[in-house]
């Protein structure tokens, strides 16, 4: 299988399979991420469609110097916040942070994940964001650091203190390592 | 710092089980469908897109090789003009050895008519009015007499 930088190599080079192999490898990835931020499945279909024209903008001079959800990460953010303020289908009180996390019912039946869903509500977006890049995303702590271009000392912080609350929150407890 | 970071990175207490990544997941990872129409949209795109700059590429990639080429022809013919330019100074400085075909010290359009005379007459020809260098002896020296007699130092 081909690595990254190697299909990037051959995309600068005018290989569009190359381009595809990569697209099928980052796009489910693209559009559950800007479903995140848009809570909207046809706004993350465009999104998804506006991720990757600019992806391709980059093309032929692209050099991809960290991970390629580290790039996508901030495009898809930017993108999914522009649609969404774009399209005005929320209300001003229905902001990211609770358009984001879906009706647990639609998704699982079980109570963990209700009570999770519920626990991550209360959870600063800051904290949060951090908290999904790290376990949904699988991001290392220095990818999220440069995805969200600040200090990894901050990263660090603000993870430590989204797992406090989970922590010291009856409801989430039980997902800690005793 | 260095050792706040420690303390986060080393607290046992913050240690969790790999459930809570799976419960995170199926929260907020729904199986989205995304419609073949998008791909395709996408894909063509860039085969479109990707084509294109191929193609700009190749002519890059063409411009090279043609404007090394350029110079090479360009680098022959100006070796060629000097090599020319060479042997006129070489003939002109034969010439001007050779050209006082009357022996009167100078050299003029008088020695061109001279051997044009000479060559005329059918007479014994001598080897060193062979100016241009040609084997013969013929109107070639003549103009390259007349050439001499009449060019500017």
């Amino acid at each position: 299988m081909k690595s990254d930088h190697e299909l990037i190599e051959s995309i600068n080079k005018g290989q569009s399979d190359a381009f595809e192999v990569l697209y099928y490898r980052y796009r489910d990835w693209a559009v559950n991420l800007a479903w995140r931020f848009t809570g909207n499945r046809n706004d993350a279909l465009d999104v998804l469609q506006e991720t990757f024209t600019y992806l391709l903008g980059k093309f032929p001079d692209f050099e991809l110097t960290a991970s390629m959800t580290t790039f996508l990460y901030p495009v898809i953010k930017h993108i999914s916040l522009n649609i969404k303020k774009k399209n005005l289908r929320f209300s001003s009180e229905n902001d990211i942070s609770n358009s984001e996390i879906v009706d647990p019912n639609t998704n699982t039946n079980d109570n963990i994940s209700n009570e999770l869903a519920a626990v991550l509500k209360i959870l600063p977006e800051e904290l949060r964001e951090i908290l999904l890049m790290k376990y949904i995303d699988s991001m290392s702590q220095e990818e999220i650091a440069q995805a969200l271009d600040i200090p990894l000392g901050t990263v660090k912080s603000r993870l430590y203190r989204a797992l406090q609350i989970l922590r010291q929150d009856a409801r989430t407890r039980s997902y800690f390592l005793e | 710092m260095a050792k706040y970071k420690e303390q986060f990175d080393d607290d046992q207490n913050m240690k969790v089980s790999d459930k809570l990544g799976k419960d995170l997941n199926a929260l907020f990872k729904p199986k989205l469908e995304i419609p073949h129409e998008i791909d395709r949209l996408i894909l063509n795109k860039a085969s479109l897109k990707l084509s294109r700059k191929r193609s700009h590429i190749h002519i890059l990639r063409w411009i090279g090789p043609v404007a090394a080429a350029a110079a090479i022809i360009l680098f022959v013919c100006l070796s060629n003009m000097q090599k020319q330019d060479a042997g006129f100074n070489t003939t002109q400085t034969l010439a001007a050895v050779n050209t006082d075909i009357d022996n009167n010290g100078k050299v003029n359009i008088l020695d061109a008519f001279k051997l044009a005379k000479i060559i005329e007459s059918k007479a014994i020809l001598d080897k060193k009015w062979d100016i241009n260098g040609d084997g013969l002896i013929d109107n070639g020296d003549v103009d390259q007499i007349a050439l001499v007699a009449v060019s500017l130092k």
